[in-house]
């Protein structure tokens, strides 16, 4: 119970020679809000924190034409504020809503979320879903990387010695598209996700046949997965229920679900394909 | 390795040493004697710590003191007067919706950001509002019925 | 009957203080020189401490005092709430810290310290050896031959509670059809949001101690801390702030002798808070029970043969356990007519926290099990549900089991229509299954359950309550009582029948806001919903006898008898010779003031201590729609009926506050609420509030409360009760709703989305 450190470099910079330095004994803090529970519960070993409040540059957004820029320390409560997200990313406010409490929201960030690389992350998914990059300053100066490339595994990032995630990128998914985030927990609010899915599906012009498809899911693997198998299957496809619970079936397939103490593995798989048939059904939008 | 910082507490500046560990909440009831804010489960689950940054609901069990340098922040004693309640505080006493009382001081914050963000809420509006905030009394029946009898004033 | 107060949703006496956040709860305050406590914990669920070192943990600047079992008292003792009495049998199987572990989080150590971090430093420098015995998780592995002891009782079991009434075997060769089913509930916590266990025990230097703890019942953990310690009972005083919520998991001692125990051999103040997660480990929650019940039955529906067998987990230690298994057999006893019925209730020691109170107190449980098998019954024999209920239960007239008195009054029928016109029960029970949204993957039903209750625990225990009213010099009134409210809102509606009684405003009426023991009678505490009606008779009778007081005083100054004057508005009247005579009347404060300082030198008293004369039972028929998720197993509760039987209600705001919490806790048990271990380890896997799921804003219903009023004559101006009846037929009625959807008769709890696919599974085989 001893203290820790504390720093609160003023820019990028300092924050990124803080950190290098001392990179096994300190943690970036963001939101805190899943930091600080690991701290207080002596779930840790590092001695110190730098807080990257005053870093106001990784917070807010930024249009540049089909592109939205998402600074890594925006809060997720901004997300859903954001009515320009509400029109062309709904399936990442729908995510957003569904992180945590409002309480949480509020402190919880966008970059944090990525970072625990937590396998249930909500709003994680659906940036996995919209395929992001996301651009690291570190000693070296700064990288971009593809959000599949993120995960290595569960908690942990390819983020290197030093490094700090400094912003989320999206590119305006395709004209007519339509994305879906679906959530399951044993309560509506104020739950880690039993399994989650986030799907986009493009129609051809006409309507009938599939152009695209993406799905992404979470919580059934070490991390967060899209499953390209299912995604393939859909593509110039017609749109059909069957077509849909095929596509399910190969998530099913796909995923390696544990037991622990919020659910079973069998009950995870069994979820994913429903919730997988449901986003796609709501994601085609009309009678099928 | 105290840190010495000045926190903006209901309108009123506290100059505090602090170790740079300890959350808001245990500066807020034990530096301040500030104890309408509760503790319920010390790791933001519950909403029985609520408090407003900058005039937005957040758990005060997981926000560092030290981190809360230079916001303003708004406990349960900044709201209502010495004597006058707060129109929501009225509400809930009115629908008889304290029970134990101890979610109470967070379901006030919440609700005051709630209205004061969006002053006619629909019910199911009010029920997300105050998700965050845990209460094993009342069923929320009362809650929901208060904050909604003064949104529609 | 019209009243003034009296069925008035009047604010609550403490309301303005809790929604200011200025109300004091124990573990908001601070005494000067004040140490914090902490206890070290057991990581095993069995083991024996082979030794134990605290030399560090003492060295650490800042520890003022490290305990261990060397240093408390030898004296074996229980923590359960419950008043000695013919009916109660008590294990003491307890010590303040203890030398064998029986469960994870068991207390081994102790320290104070002069903050928090210290404490925890502390215990992280107690070196314990540990010899690991098997973790017994549940009863099966318990009674199993060859078991190892957890306490000194053969195959774990340490009580057998048999009732037996007419000839059980008989009765079942009567039967047209007997039905025997298995049932099992789970443990599942009351999660207060003030975390179980919080206490403040300051010694003094005359040998006196005062402790500040959040309880239901301050005189009975004042007897118990007091035999815990070897002291005697007058030297603890007790005093009970607002408790941040109960359910019974403040039924008695939680952890006063530590913070007593620290407190006194270090002669500073010691504030000992448990953890969320120390509530979680080491505080008492509901009992996990396996029931089996055989029932015989004829074609008509008729009763005649009821049979109950139970083994109850109650835990590392007996606590409430015994003294449990007495009212599981008479909320059995009690629910349906039969001339032949056999109960035996077996108390099991598991590896687990022991089990205590929690809201209900064994109710829940077996009216789950009972409700459930009667909807099995009713359906075999053709028989609606709601029939075969009202043939079978008892009515006003006829003798309760559960007390062996007479039945003072009935609302039942009244709440069985009321609530089935409500719900629309005719209509939606005959579409059976009905399909709803989602491609049809929904299906709806709707179900009830019916229960009944207590007033009190009369006659098994004594209800002892005091009330002493003083009319002050201004004529306004003091209530001073042991006010062991715990949020129910008892001290507001004592308050009313005191006013009442007394023909005062409800405002000049100030009730003793916390407990003192050594300001107030005894008080047995909130316990079997009995505050409103044992406590409520006390004051009435108190009150009476300050007003007879009144009356008598105002006689003399208004040279007018007794039995002419009447109490109205804080005035006594004297009733009009003639209608062309103005109303003569004297104020309260002017025969007070004439009391104090006029011509006899005395304040006007009223004091009584005494028990009230029944128990009568209250009745609910609780009526649910669900929606049934078939490609998820989810569950959603769509809407609750709640048609309760409590006599008058006193304060109806206040009543309906009782049902709407209760049910939210009933539907935790039905379907997210489960305190589990693993069952190798003995380790708890939920103990915070991410993974024990209580139900959030979202989650709840559209709740729909109807109050029956029917009064009897022995409760304050016909009040019975309401404290726990809210939650008690609500899982039964949840499940046989989802019966009525899918067919499916689930006979554990709870009905998480896991199990309920896997039913639908099994079932599409």
């Amino acid at each position: 119970m001893s203290d820790i450190n504390y720093w609160e470099p003023e820019n990028l910079t300092d924050a990124v020679s803080i950190l290098a330095d001392r990179a096994d004994q300190v943690r970036a803090l963001a939101g805190g809000t899943d930091l600080l529970v690991k701290m207080k519960k002596g779930l840790t070993n590092w001695k110190g924190i730098v807080n990257l409040k005053g870093l106001t540059e990784l917070k807010g957004f930024i249009y540049e034409g089909q592109t939205i820029s998402i600074g890594a320390l925006t809060q997720i409560s901004a997300l859903i504020d954001n009515p320009l997200l509400s029109l062309h990313f709904p399936a990442l406010v729908d995510a957003a809503r569904s992180l945590g409490t409002p309480q949480v929201r509020n402190l919880a960030t966008v970059g944090g979320n990525l970072c625990n690389a937590s396998p249930a992350a909500d709003v994680a998914l659906v940036l996995l879903m919209y395929e992001a990059r996301l651009l690291i300053m570190g000693p070296n100066g700064s990288r971009q990387v593809s959000i599949q490339e993120f995960y290595v595994g569960p908690g942990q990032t390819v983020l290197q010695q030093g490094e700090i995630l400094t912003a989320i990128e999206i590119d305006l998914p395709p004209l007519n598209s339509k994305g879906v985030f679906f959530k399951h927990g044993k309560r509506k609010s104020h739950e880690i996700a039993l399994v989650n899915v986030a799907v986009l599906l493009t129609p051809h012009p006409g309507r009938k046949q599939i152009a695209q498809a993406r799905i992404a899911v979470g919580s059934v693997a070490s991390t967060q997965l899209r499953i390209k198998d299912a995604e393939d299957s859909l593509t110039n496809s017609l749109a059909t229920l069957s077509a849909f619970e095929q596509a399910a079936e190969l998530v099913k397939e796909a995923v390696n679900p544990i037991d622990d103490v919020r659910s079973t593995a069998s009950y995870r798989k069994q979820m994913v394909g429903v919730l997988t048939r449901r986003a796609l059904v709501e994601a085609w939008g009309e009678e099928l | 390795m105290k840190m010495s910082i000045s926190l903006l507490i209901n309108g009123e500046t506290y100059q505090v040493n602090v170790p740079h560990k300890k959350t808001l909440l245990d500066v807020l009831r034990e530096d301040l004697a500030l104890t309408g804010t509760k503790k319920g489960c010390d790791s933001g689950e519950c909403g029985a710590c609520t408090v407003l940054m900058d005039g937005k609901p957040v758990n005060s069990c997981i926000v560092l003191a030290v981190d809360a340098v230079g916001k303003q922040i708004t406990t349960i004693e900044g709201i209502g007067g010495i004597t006058e309640l707060d129109p929501i505080q009225e509400a809930l006493v009115a629908h008889g919706a304290i029970q134990c009382g101890y979610c109470t001081p967070g379901i006030v914050m919440t609700a005051k950001a709630l209205l004061d963000s969006n002053p006619h809420p629909t019910e199911s509006q009010v029920r997300e509002g105050i998700t965050g905030n845990l209460c094993r009394c009342t069923g929320y029946v009362k809650i929901v019925e208060a904050i909604m009898d003064v949104s529609r004033r | 009957m019209s009243y003034s107060v009296v069925g008035q949703s009047v604010p609550r006496v403490d309301a303005r203080e809790k929604v200011s956040g200025s109300a004091l709860y124990t573990g908001d305050m601070m005494l000067p020189h004040m140490l914090i406590g902490k206890v070290l914990r057991s990581p095993f669920a069995h083991a024996k401490i082979i030794s134990i070192d605290t030399s560090k943990a003492k060295e650490l600047p800042g520890v003022k005092v490290v305990l261990t079992y060397e240093d408390t008292p030898k004296i074996l003792w229980n923590s359960a709430g419950f008043p000695p009495s013919p009916g109660a049998i008590l294990v003491e199987d307890q010590y303040i810290l203890t030398n064998k572990a029986r469960y994870v989080g068991d207390g081994i150590a102790a320290v104070a310290a002069v903050d928090e971090a210290t404490a925890v430093q502390a215990l992280e420098l107690i070196e314990v050896e540990y010899e690991v015995l098997p973790a017994l998780m549940n009863i099966e592995r318990a009674m199993s031959d060859g078991a190892v002891l957890i306490h000194e009782a053969e195959k774990n079991i340490y009580g057998h509670t048999p009732v037996v009434i007419g000839d059980i075997d008989a009765g079942f060769a009567d039967a047209d059809f007997v039905f025997e089913d298995t049932y099992y509930v789970p443990k599942v916590n009351q999660v207060s949001l003030e975390p179980c266990g919080v206490s403040m025990a300051a010694p003094d230097k005359d040998g006196r101690i005062t402790i500040w703890t959040s309880t239901q019942m301050p005189h009975l953990v004042r007897s118990i801390t007091a035999h815990a310690l070897g002291l005697k009972t007058g030297q603890i005083r007790i005093i009970k702030p607002p408790v941040g919520g109960a359910f019974g998991s403040r039924l008695g001692v939680v952890n006063e002798p530590i913070a007593a125990l620290l407190a006194m051999k270090v002669g500073q103040p010691v504030m000992l808070k448990y953890t969320r997660e120390e509530a979680f480990l080491a505080t008492e929650s509901r009992h996990p029970i396996t029931m089996t019940i055989k029932t015989g039955v004829k074609k008509d529906g008729t009763f005649t043969a009821r049979q109950l067998t139970s083994y109850i987990d109650g835990g590392a230690y007996a606590t409430h356990t015994p003294s449990l298994a007495g009212p599981v057999a008479g909320w059995f006893l009690a629910m349906y007519k039969s001339p032949n019925i056999k109960v035996d209730n077996y108390s099991v020691y598991t590896n687990s926290t022991q089990c205590g109170a929690f809201r209900g107190y064994g109710n829940p449980q077996v009216v789950f099990a009972v409700e459930s098998q009667i909807d099995d019954i009713a359906e075999r024999l053709g028989i609606d549900p709601l029939e075969l209920r009202l043939k079978n239960h008892p009515c006003a007239g006829e003798v309760w089991l559960w007390s062996g008195w007479v039945i003072e009054s009935c609302g039942f029928e009244e709440c069985i229509a009321s609530g089935a016109k409500a719900i629309e029960w005719t209509k939606k029970r005959s579409k059976i299954g009905n399909e709803s949204s989602h491609q049809g993957s929904k299906k709806r039903g709707v179900g009830m359950g019916y229960m009944m209750h207590v007033s009190g625990a009369r006659p098994m225990l004594h209800e002892t309550s005091a009330a002493m009213i003083k009319i002050n010099e201004d004529g306004t009134a003091n209530l001073i009582y042991s006010n062991s409210d715990c949020g129910q809102g008892a001290g507001t509606s004592l308050s009313q029948i005191a006013a009442e009684e007394l023909g005062i405003p409800f405002e000049d009426v100030m009730i003793t806001k916390t407990a003192d023991t050594d300001v107030a009678g005894f008080d047995i505490g909130s316990h079997a919903s009995r505050q409103t009606y044992s406590g409520g008779n006390s004051v009435k009778n108190a009150a009476a006898k300050a007003k007879q007081k009144i009356l008598e005083m105002a006689a003399e100054m208004m040279e007018t008898p007794v039995s002419e004057l009447v109490v109205k508005g804080g005035r006594v009247w004297a009733s009009n010779k003639s209608s062309e005579e103005p109303a003569k009347s004297v104020s309260i404060a002017e025969i007070s003031h004439r009391a104090h300082f006029g011509s006899h030198g005395n304040q006007i008293i009223g004091v009584v201590s005494e028990e009230p004369p029944g128990n009568p039972p209250v009745y609910a028929a609780q009526f649910v729609e669900v929606e049934v998720d078939t490609e998820t197993g989810i569950v959603e509760v769509l809407r609750v009926v709640a048609a309760h039987d409590v006599g008058t209600a006193i304060n109806p705001a206040i009543v309906e506050g009782q049902i709407e919490g209760a049910i939210q806790q009933g539907i935790g048990y039905a379907l997210t609420e489960e305190y589990c271990y693993d069952q190798e380890s003995g380790k708890p896997l939920n103990p915070n509030l991410s993974d024990y799921k209580i139900l959030t804003s979202v989650d709840m219903p559209q709740i729909e409360t109807i109050l029956v009023e029917a009064a009897c004559d022995t409760g304050p101006f016909g009040a019975k009760s309401v404290g726990e009846s809210g939650l008690v037929a609500t899982a039964a009625a949840i499940a046989n709703a989802v019966y009525n959807a899918i067919g499916i008769r689930f006979k554990e709890l709870p009905m998480t989305p896991e199990r309920v696919l896997a039913a639908l599974q099994n079932k599409n085989k």
